[in-house]
């Protein structure tokens, strides 16, 4: 039954998907929606939860058993339940109740505009009596129509960064851009938060390492290229040519002032790539289907894992 | 005798160099062109950028949308970035409802910066609020659903089962501009930019059983893999690499007179350099490859 039950329950599957597309019914195609828009995704969910369970499993195991580079399974758990948690509770943008948003401008929204303070005490004042202190003049922006009052502090974040922007605009432009307290008459110097949430973790940690990681292929592929790319017999010198075309095509300078490059460049993608493409797709179209019917009539049995 | 000695010496000197000698010629032809990017004449693709970029142009003024699969990471934002910017410019400009949605999660980051930098340029320049774009009226940002093909098909058939609640939690349904979008039948066009395989994914589950129009914006080493699609006509259009995308961001600040930051086109100097350097390393890898092949044959080795 063990063996068995996957088997029968991919055959009723595989059989009611391809059902599906060429039945008309709209009872089939509820069917299906209901087994793709949430049994898949339950699917999906518990194949999450696999996953998260696995990596901490493996990287505790290599923690306990002291294998090689242990000390770095310590970096992704320590990270990995640290922007869980921010994420969990504080959300992708600090919307949620954990804070994750710190200091900056102060901001309040009042009678559809957005004024900026030097200090919460100024801001305070105005809340007192809104009406001695009120200048539409001295107001930073209209606030947004998608933006509510009393200003949350992800919205407050989200504002910030307009008036920033606007800012420096205005600098760009050689316009003075100036935000005067309505409670004192004085500019309030534009102060940038301090942010942990999701986004922010995103944009500084993930960004920067994953683009570095990237960049450095640049300086090993000059390498290689340098050292290993040699026309050794009459293929290498084919495949050296066309590349050479083909990146040549790439620079706008060589499609400018080289005339054909372009032309060239255009035929080696339309002519000898998309014959070779097609029949490699065509080949590799086949082989799937013949998988899949093999997998689906239990003679291919490998993705049953274990002897099977 | 002697002469020729210390001569093939070079070649094998030449052969063996440092690989930190390259690491620094490359390093000073990509940086210095990053520190002072400098004009190229960019000449516009008809078949893919033109083709795309006309496509959209021809969207119905009134009742359009369009979905963006955003699926680029820090690892190929150089070149899928600039794309998504130029993308959403476009359509923001023309007023197209934009839905967006990620197939992987470390998409969210950048798409929804995307969203945000795009957003406050146009909402910066408004004067009005019909001129600002609003999220809910002009765009939603769906989020991420795994696995990829539950939203691929699920979209088809009711966007609000795979997606009761925006990527910020807000329901759907009460978004004003989902009033007239329920599935792919209300959407003129899906553009997934991808440094994978999933525009095709796109036109073999969305496209072949929905019939709805697929774009592509793909990484310049992925190109050769999407011709055929282009050249059925499976695909309307497509954005190749940060060429593709400096082309787009010409198009659309000559129509539009758009005046913000050319991302790719600045990114071109850099990358043209960097192949000019490539080229030459390889002729020059070769040539002393040669000649010492040469010295090796006269001297019977």
């Amino acid at each position: 039954m063990k063996r068995n039950l996957p088997l029968y329950l991919l055959f009723i599957f595989a059989i009611w998907g391809g059902i599906s597309v060429f039945v008309g019914k709209e009872s089939v195609h509820e069917i299906d929606n209901l087994l793709r828009n949430k049994l898949l995704l339950i699917v999906g969910a518990f194949a999450i939860i696999l996953g998260l369970g696995s990596l901490i499993f493996h990287h505790m195991v290599k923690i306990r058993n002291k294998s090689r580079y242990w000390q770095y399974s310590y970096v992704t758990l320590v990270s990995l339940f640290i922007s869980s948690f921010i994420g969990l509770f504080g959300g992708v943008r600090g919307e949620k109740s954990l804070p994750t948003i710190f200091g900056g401008l102060v901001l309040l929204a009042h009678d559809g505009q957005v004024y900026a303070f030097q200090n919460e005490a100024e801001m305070g004042q105005f809340k007192a009596s809104p009406d001695k202190f009120v200048d539409p003049a001295r107001a930073v922006m209209p606030l947004p129509s998608n933006v509510e009052a009393p200003l949350s502090r992800y919205a407050a974040s989200s504002l910030r960064d307009e008036i920033e922007l606007r800012a420096s605009n205005a600098r760009r432009n050689g316009i003075q851009f100036e935000m005067i307290s309505p409670v004192t008459g004085k500019p309030v110097p534009f102060k940038k938060d301090f942010r942990i949430h999701i986004q922010q973790l995103f944009e500084g940690i993930l960004v920067p390492c994953g683009s570095t990681m990237f960049a450095m292929l640049a300086f090993y592929m000059c390498s290689a290229a340098y050292r290993a790319f040699r026309m050794r017999n009459l293929h290498a010198g084919v495949l050296l040519v066309s590349a050479f075309i083909v990146m040549l095509g790439q620079i706008p300078l060589a499609t400018a002032y080289i005339p054909g490059v372009y032309e060239l460049r255009q035929w080696i993608l339309d002519v000898p790539n998309m014959a070779s493409k097609r029949g490699i797709m065509i080949g590799v179209g086949l082989g799937a289907v013949a998988t899949s019917f093999k997998i689906i009539f239990g003679i291919e049995r490998a993705w049953l894992g274990g002897d099977e | 005798m002697s002469n020729r000695v210390e001569i093939q010496t070079v070649w094998q000197k030449m052969m063996g160099v440092d690989r930190r000698v390259i690491y620094v010629i490359v390093a000073l032809v990509m940086i210095i062109p990053i520190i002072f990017p400098f004009d190229l004449p960019i000449r516009v693709s008809e078949r893919t950028t033109q083709a795309l970029f006309d496509a959209v142009e021809k969207f119905p003024k009134e009742h359009n949308a369009m979905l963006i699969s955003a699926d680029l990471s820090p690892q190929d934002q150089p070149e899928l970035y600039p794309m998504l910017v130029s993308l959403l410019r476009h359509s923001f400009h023309r007023r197209i409802k934009v839905l967006a949605m990620c197939l992987y999660a470390n998409s969210l980051g950048l798409a929804e910066q995307a969203f945000n930098q795009v957003v406050s340029e146009f909402n910066n320049r408004a004067t009005t609020d019909e001129e600002r774009i609003i999220y809910g009226r002009d765009y939603v940002f769906l989020g991420w659903k795994p696995p990829p093909i539950v939203p691929i098909l699920g979209l088809g058939e009711n966007i609000f089962d795979v997606f009761p609640k925006d990527f910020y939690g807000n329901d759907l349904n009460l978004q004003p501009m989902m009033t007239n979008i329920k599935s792919y039948r209300d959407m003129d066009m899906i553009a997934s930019i991808a440094a994978n395989s999933l525009p095709i994914t796109y036109v073999a589950y969305a496209q072949a059983r929905y019939g709805i129009k697929v774009t592509a914006g793909v990484t310049a080493v992925s190109v050769a893999d999407f011709y055929p699609y282009l050249d059925s006509g499976q695909l309307t259009g497509m954005i190749e690499g940060m060429k593709g995308a400096a082309e787009y961001e010409k198009l659309v600040q000559e129509k539009f007179s758009d005046q913000e930051r050319r991302m790719a086109c600045e990114g071109m100097s850099a990358q043209s350099t960097t192949h000019i350097a490539i080229i030459l390393m390889v002729i020059l890898g070769n040539v002393c490859y040669f000649m010492q092949r040469r010295h090796e044959n006269r001297r019977g080795v």
